[in-house]
């Protein structure tokens, strides 16, 4: 064999390099055959995962042949096998792994011819990011999947009539549009703003669909929670019946307090002006009395030790003295009302007492003498007046003085009445120092200030 | 300040009575009282001893009429004490009675003894002595009041024991 192989080492080299070309031509042409090694061999191994979807129709849809599922234009798969069941078709496609855990449950399917032979492909929408991913054994539902349609099919839904007149508009759209593309694409232009506005209008439109499947979902599941709380709600209805049934029966003083409610409001807003004054007076007085509030606490650390020695008296003394004076205070209680009432005129009197005291007892400074010396000395002047009593009782001492016009009078009287003369005889009036009338009696001029001599008539000149 | 007043025994030479200046004030009640005790079918009259004597004595012109009165006196008068000061303390009402002191009654000015000398000549007035009497020396601290309790009393059982006319008795006993 080996000295064949050296033999025909050309012929042996060309038929190796034949065999590899072939078997390079052969992995080419196979690679585009949908030949597809397992996915555990190395490198060419391809990795599939069955989804199912469901169909109304999977007219030319035809497993084997290479149709293709593709995203976005990509092909991602190819339709592995066409089943019925319960009336539907359920159609089984291969999707390449790495795709798969794209498609997600809102994901939706469009079956379309490549060509006019009905080759047909499964687009796929693999649905919105924020929708859940779909599980490995749930179908795309028929709701999601809309198979082709054919034109045989519209035209089979509209009658002779409908179709001839489809054919006339055709045909007049032909010969009308006949040279026309120009204005046609104008025209197809001028849409365009339209159809910004409606693709504006169509996502708001969109917008509020998610808004209300949001808001029915809310109400879901707050009908959901009041189907819990049931019992609770028929309790909170039982209980605003009491409440509504407790307010009408106080409808009347709910009424009058309504009515005393405006004239109350303008007494608190009176009120809240007084305080809004007081408020503004405390801030000021608050600001003075920051220095007696520093200079408290010292005082009150001065005031314990009295505080610890009180304490005793208090415990001690004033206690039991007060629990022994209960019974009479209730027996002044009626007193003390009494006390009360006139205590402001009390209070008067007393102040006009005290400034009665105060006048008696101010001493002015020199040799003036207050009005309480003079109290004293008329105290002591009053007893002497008196200090002359027999058994008949005390008698008054005092001084007949008289002017020289009364004593003319006097004269006159005495004359005209004997009885009252020798009265006034008795008293011995001066005479002697009225002119006209000297003689009349008997006495000295008036006195000059003596030398010291006793005298117990002093207090007769006072 | 006028209840140790009230116990100032005044020293008037011959005419002292002895007594706390608060017992003769009621000395005086009593005379008041006593004074008109008697009656006949007429009722009720007062006795007066209006005195006379050979001796006259001049009031000076009187604050109304204008006029001078005269009185007769058996003895020469010496004088008034204490003298007529001429015009009224002052009114201060407002002034605490605790903060003023007690007044010397004892330091009472004599004055003239009738009308013959000015009234408010006081100084020259206070020359006339009287027997028996001593004027205390300037400056001296105010006699003391007698018989004075004041301590561990109030002063409203002070004020009411001053004026209590029988608390001589009640103390004698």
């Amino acid at each position: 064999m080996k000295r064949a192989i050296e033999k025909h080492a050309k012929d042996f080299a060309f038929v190796v390099g034949i065999f590899l070309v072939a078997l390079g031509v052969g992995a080419f042409i196979l690679s585009h055959q949908r030949l597809y090694l397992p996915h555990w061999v190395p490198v060419a191994g391809s990795d599939f995962v069955d989804r199912k979807m469901e169909i109304s129709t999977a007219q030319a849809l035809t497993p084997g042949q290479g149709q293709e599922i593709a995203i976005a234009g990509v092909k991602v798969g190819e339709i592995a096998k066409v089943e019925l069941r319960e009336g539907r078709a359920l159609v089984t496609v291969k999707i390449r792994r790495k795709y798969d855990k794209r498609i997600r449950r809102d994901a939706s399917a469009l079956i379309r011819p490549k060509t006019g032979l009905n080759d047909m492909a499964i687009q796929l929408n693999p649905g919105s990011p924020r929708s859940p991913r779909l599980p490995d054994n749930e179908p795309i539902p028929v709701s999601q999947v809309v198979p082709t349609v054919n034109a045989d099919e519209i035209f089979a839904s509209l009658d002779r009539d409908t179709r001839d007149y489809l054919r006339m508009l055709l045909s007049g759209a032909g010969q009308g549009l006949h040279d026309n593309s120009r204005e046609l694409s104008n025209t197809f232009r001028r849409f365009e703003p339209v159809g910004r506005d409606l693709a504006r209008f169509t996502r708001l439109v969109q917008d509020r669909h998610a808004n209300i499947a949001h808001s029915i979902h809310n109400f879901r599941l707050l009908a959901e929670a009041l189907g819990e709380k049931d019992n609770q709600l028929a309790r909170l209805v039982d209980s605003s019946n009491q409440v509504f049934q407790a307010f009408a029966r106080e409808d009347a003083d709910l009424r009058s307090t309504l009515r005393q409610l405006p004239p109350t409001l303008r007494v608190t807003r009176s009120g809240l002006a007084k305080a809004g004054r007081f408020a503004r007076a405390l801030g000021p007085a608050a600001q003075k009395l920051q220095p007696f509030a520093r200079d408290l606490a010292p005082a009150l650390r001065a005031q314990r030790p009295f505080v610890k020695t009180a304490t005793p008296i208090i415990r001690d003394s004033v206690r039991p003295f007060t629990r022994v004076s209960l019974p009479v205070v209730k027996e002044l209680r009626p007193a003390a009302r009494d006390l009360a009432r006139v205590t402001p005129d009390l209070t008067a009197s007393l102040s006009v007492l005290n400034e009665l005291f105060n006048e008696l007892a101010y001493d002015p400074p020199g040799p003036e003498k207050p009005y309480l010396f003079y109290t004293a000395w008329t105290n002591h002047a009053g007893a002497l007046i008196f200090n002359t009593q027999d058994a008949m009782g005390p008698i008054r001492r005092g001084n007949f003085m008289v002017s020289c016009s009364a004593l003319t009078t006097l004269t006159a009287v005495a004359q005209a009445n004997p009885a009252l003369g020798s009265v006034i005889n008795q008293v011995n009036p001066v005479r002697d120092a009225c002119p006209g009338q000297a003689g009349a009696g008997t006495g000295t001029p008036p006195a000059t200030p003596p030398p010291a001599a006793a005298g117990a008539a002093r207090s007769k000149g006072r | 300040m006028l209840l140790p007043t009230g116990d100032i025994k005044i020293d008037d030479g011959a005419l002292s009575s002895g007594a706390e200046n608060y017992k003769e004030f009621w000395y005086t009640m009593v005379g008041l009282a006593g004074e008109g005790q008697n009656f006949d079918g007429n009722g009720s009259y007062v006795r007066f001893q209006t005195g006379g004597g050979t001796q006259t004595v001049s009031s000076g012109k009187g604050s109304l009429s204008g006029d001078t009165f005269f009185s007769r006196q058996p003895e020469k008068p010496l004088g008034t004490r204490p003298a007529f000061p001429g015009k009224r303390p002052p009114y201060k009402p407002n002034v605490p009675c605790f903060t003023q002191g007690v007044p010397d009654l004892n330091d009472a000015p004599i004055g003239p003894a009738d009308a013959s000398r000015p009234s408010t000549d006081i100084g020259s007035g206070a020359a006339v002595p009287v027997p028996g009497v001593t004027a205390p020396a300037p400056g001296a601290p105010p006699a003391p009041a007698a018989g004075t309790r004041t301590a561990g009393r109030s002063v409203t059982a002070q004020a009411l024991d001053r004026l209590n006319p029988f608390r001589a008795q009640e103390h004698g006993k």
